[in-house]
C-alpha cells in the first residue's frame, strides 16, 4: 500500500472504533449528541477507506475487490453509506448502537488481512463491467440484509423485555418504537432482496461473456446453489410479509436466523476453498 | 449582591397555602403593577406553578437592603392575594446572592421538582420570564440569570438521562404504547370498564395523539361518561369479542372477578388484523386478561405488576442520574456567581472612572488658564497626555478588581474603592 492509502486505512479503522465506543458510551445512557457523533465518525471513518482504496486502484491501476480485506473494505463502506443516511431518515439513530460495533469488528478484521496480504489485486481478465456490477450489487445487498438484521436484532431485544414486562433500561428507552423497526425491517428486506436479484443477473450476464472461465457447471459451485438459496429465501420472507402478515417477532427472527446461516455457510464454504468454480473445472 | 428569592413549594408548604397564593396567568399582569409599586426599582420575577410560588428579586438598581426586600415581598404576596402573612411565613424560604443561580437552575432543570427530572417546569419558568418581560420586569441581572438558567436546564435535558422514562403507572403505560407503535395518531384505543386509572390513563394516550377511542362497558351510562371528552364511541360489552380486531390498544379495568378476554379471543383479533401488534394494559385488580394471551406474538401486555415495577426502575434510573444532573448544575452555577460579581463591581469601576476624568478635567483646565499662550495642537497634546494618565493609573486597579471580584464577595471591594475615591460624595 501506499503511505497514502496505509494512512488513510488506518484512519478509517481508528475511526469505525471510535464510532464503536461513542455508540457503547451513549447505549450505557451517556448525552444524546453522542450518536450523533456516532454517525459522523462512522461516515467519516467510510471516507477514509474510500480515500485509502481510491489510492490503491491508482497505484494498481486495477480497482482492489479481490481480497478479503477489499471485500470487507467495501462492506463496510456501502453499509455505512446506507446506514447513516437511512437511520436518520427514519429518524432511527439509535440503532447505530447495534451497527457501529459490527462495523467496528469488520474493520480489525479489514485491517488484519490487510497487513498480511496487501499486495494482491484482481486478475485483469475478471475486471469486466458485468463482474464489477455483479460484485457490487451482491455486496449492497448484503449491506441491506445486514442492516435488516441488525433491524431484527433490534426488534427481537425490544420485543423480548415487553412480553416480560421488564423495565426497558437505558438503551431500549432510546430505541426507535417496534413498529418503526418492523417497517425499516421491511424495506430493507425488499430492497436487499432487489439487489441481489440483480447481482445474480449481472452474475448471469458475467458468465455468458466468460463461461470459458468458469467451466460448464458454474452452475453447481457451492456459492452459486447458496445464492439461490438466500435469494428464495429472502423473496420469500418478503412475499409473505407483504401478502400473509408474517410480522413482528417471526419475521425479525427469520431475518436474523436466515442472514447468520448464509454468512456462516459463506465462511465456511471459504474456510473449506470451496467459494470457487474451480470445482467444478472452472479456472477461477 | 443584591439577590432575592422568596417563595413556597411542596416541600415547605402544604397545598392549602400554596394553592391560595397562586398567580394564575390572568392575574400576572396586575401582580407586577402591584410588586413594582411595592419595591420601586427592583428586577422581578414570579414563577407560580401547581408546586411552587417564588418571587426572584434582583435590588441592583433599587437601593433596598435585601432584609427589606424580603418584607415587602412577604407583604406583596399577602396583600396581593388577602391572606395574612402569618398564614404562610413559617413555610417561606428566603434565598439570597450567591445561592440564587444554584437554585434557579435546579428549579429549572426539574431537580427541585415533586417528580425529580420533571420536563414540564422548564417550560413554566420560560413561560415566568417571557411574562415578566412582558411587564416590563426584566432588569439585566434577572435577564442574564434566566437565560442562563435555560441553557442550564438544555444542558441537563441534553446531558444526562434524567429526564427518560415514565415514573407514574399511567404514563409508563403510554410509554410503552409508545415504544410499540411509534405515533399514536392513527392508533384505536378500547377501554374495557371505567376505572379512574382507566380515565386517567386513556387521558395520557389522548395527550399522546390517540385520536379513536372506543368504550365497552356494561354500565353503558358510564362508558359514555368516559367515551365523551374524547368524541368515543361506546359499544355493548358482548360486542366486545367481534370488535376486538379493531384494537391496536386495550386498556382494561374492569371489577370482574376472573378472565373476560383469553388467548383464544387474541388469536381470533390477530387474524383479522393481519397480525398488526396489539397492546394490553390490563390494570384490573384481579386481572381481567388471562396472561396466557402474551404468549402469542404480536400480543404485548402489561399487568398493574409490570407497569409499577417499570415506574420504580425508572425512578431509581432518575435518582442515579441526579448527582451527575446537580454536577452541571454547580459547575454552571459557579460561573453565573462570577458573572454576577463582575456584574456587581461595575458600577464602582464606572465611578472611579467618571471621578477621575473629573479630576482630569478640572486640572486640564486649569493649566490652560495659567498658559493662555498655548496652541490649539498643544492643548489637543495636553489633554490625549492626561487622557492617557488616568487610564493608565486606572488599568491596575480595574484589573485586579475584577479579578478579586470573581474570588469572594465584592462588597468589601466595593465599600473600600467608594471610600477612597469618594465616590458616594460625587452622588
Amino acid at each position: 500500500m501506499t503511505a497514502l492509502a496505509t494512512l488513510a486505512f488506518g484512519l478509517g479503522t481508528l475511526l469505525n472504533l471510535a464510532a464503536a465506543i461513542v455508540a457503547m458510551l451513549f447505549a450505557a445512557g451517556g448525552p444524546r449528541r453522542l450518536i450523533d457523533v456516532c454517525g459522523g465518525a462512522l461516515a467519516a471513518g467510510a471516507g477514509g477507506y474510500i480515500v485509502a482504496q481510491g489510492a490503491r486502484w491508482a497505484a494498481l491501476e486495477a480497482f482492489p475487490l479481490t481480497t478479503l480485506a477489499d471485500g470487507l473494505v467495501a462492506f463496510i463502506v456501502i453499509s455505512a453509506a446506507i446506514a447513516v443516511p437511512f437511520l436518520y431518515r427514519h429518524r432511527i439513530a439509535g440503532l447505530f448502537c447495534f451497527v457501529a460495533p459490527v462495523l467496528a469488528v469488520l474493520s480489525v478484521v479489514a485491517s488484519g488481512a490487510a497487513l498480511y496480504g496487501a499486495s494482491s489485486q484482481a486478475p485483469g481478465r475478471l475486471l469486466t463491467v458485468p463482474l464489477a456490477l455483479h460484485a457490487g450489487t451482491a455486496f449492497l445487498a448484503y449491506a441491506l440484509f445486514f442492516l435488516a438484521t441488525v433491524m431484527g436484532a433490534a426488534y427481537l431485544l425490544m420485543a423480548s423485555r415487553l412480553k416480560r414486562q421488564a423495565p426497558k433500561g437505558r438503551l431500549l428507552q432510546r430505541m426507535p418504537s417496534l413498529e418503526q423497526l418492523d417497517y425499516a425491517l421491511y424495506r430493507l428486506l425488499g430492497l436487499g432482496t432487489a439487489a441481489f436479484l440483480l447481482a445474480m443477473a449481472a452474475g448471469g450476464i458475467w458468465v455468458i461473456a466468460q463461461r470459458e472461465l468458469l467451466g460448464p457447471n458454474w452452475w453447481l459451485a457451492p456459492k452459486v446453489l447458496l445464492a439461490w438459496a438466500a435469494e428464495i429465501f429472502f423473496v420469500a420472507l418478503y412475499g409473505l410479509r407483504t401478502f400473509s402478515g408474517l410480522r413482528g417477532p417471526k419475521l425479525a427472527g427469520l431475518v436474523v436466523g436466515g442472514f447468520s446461516s448464509i454468512l456462516l455457510l459463506y465462511i465456511v464454504l471459504s474456510a473449506a476453498q470451496l467459494r470457487t468454480y474451480q470445482f467444478w473445472g472452472g479456472q477461477v | 449582591m443584591s439577590l432575592l428569592v422568596a417563595g413556597l413549594n411542596h416541600a415547605s408548604c402544604p397545598l392549602e397555602v400554596r394553592e391560595r397564593l397562586a398567580f394564575p396567568a390572568d392575574s400576572l399582569a396586575a401582580a407586577y403593577q402591584r410588586l413594582a409599586a411595592t419595591v420601586p426599582g427592583a428586577g422581578a420575577v414570579i414563577l407560580s406553578t401547581c408546586n411552587r410560588v417564588e418571587i426572584y428579586l434582583s435590588l441592583y438598581d433599587s437601593g433596598l437592603a435585601a432584609s427589606a426586600a424580603q418584607e415587602k415581598a412577604v407583604g406583596f404576596l399577602a396583600d396581593f392575594h388577602g391572606v395574612p402573612a402569618d398564614c404562610f411565613r413559617d413555610n417561606l424560604y428566603v434565598i439570597e446572592d450567591d445561592a440564587v443561580p444554584g437554585h434557579l437552575f435546579r428549579v429549572a432543570s426539574g431537580l427541585d421538582s415533586l417528580v425529580v427530572g420533571e420536563t414540564q417546569i422548564h417550560g413554566q419558568v420560560h413561560d415566568a420570564y417571557l411574562a415578566a418581560r412582558a411587564a416590563d420586569s426584566v432588569d439585566k441581572v434577572l435577564n442574564g440569570l434566566f437565560q442562563r438558567a435555560f441553557s442550564v436546564a438544555k444542558a441537563v435535558r441534553t446531558d444526562t438521562a434524567i429526564g427518560e422514562g415514565k415514573v407514574s403507572v399511567s404514563s409508563v403505560a403510554v410509554d410503552l404504547a409508545v415504544s410499540i407503535f411509534g405515533d399514536l395518531a392513527a392508533r384505536t384505543v378500547f377501554v374495557v370498564g371505567s376505572g379512574d386509572m382507566a380515565g386517567l390513563t386513556v387521558r395520557h394516550l389522548v395527550e399522546h395523539g390517540a385520536q379513536r377511542i372506543t368504550v365497552a362497558n356494561r354500565d353503558m351510562a358510564r362508558a359514555t361518561r368516559l367515551a365523551q371528552p374524547y368524541g368515543g364511541e361506546v359499544i355493548a360489552f358482548d360486542a366486545l369479542g367481534d370488535r376486538l380486531h379493531e384494537a391496536d390498544i386495550i386498556v382494561s379495568s374492569t371489577a370482574a372477578p376472573g378472565f373476560i378476554l383469553d388467548r383464544s379471543h387474541f388469536a381470533a383479533a390477530l387474524r383479522r388484523r393481519a397480525h398488526q401488534p396489539m397492546f394490553v394494559i390490563d390494570i384490573a385488580v384481579p386481572r381481567d386478561i388471562n396472561p396466557d394471551a402474551a404468549t402469542l406474538d404480536n400480543v404485548y401486555l402489561c399487568d398493574i405488576d409490570g407497569l409499577q415495577k417499570s415506574a420504580q426502575a425508572n425512578l431509581e434510573a432518575r435518582r442515579r442520574e441526579f448527582d451527575r444532573a446537580l454536577e452541571i448544575v454547580e459547575r454552571k452555577a459557579a460561573n453565573c456567581r462570577e458573572w454576577l460579581r463582575r456584574l456587581s463591581v461595575e458600577p464602582a469601576i464606572a465611578g472611579m472612572a467618571k471621578k477621575l476624568d473629573a479630576i482630569r478635567e478640572r486640572e486640564v483646565e486649569r493649566t490652560f488658564a495659567e498658559l493662555p499662550d498655548l496652541t490649539d495642537d498643544e492643548r489637543e497634546a495636553i489633554r490625549r497626555m492626561s487622557d492617557r494618565l488616568v487610564r493608565r493609573i486606572l488599568d491596575r486597579p480595574i484589573a485586579h478588581f475584577k479579578h478579586e471580584a470573581t474570588r469572594e464577595d465584592p462588597s468589601a471591594l466595593v465599600h473600600l474603592a467608594r471610600r477612597l475615591f469618594g465616590l458616594d460624595e460625587a452622588r
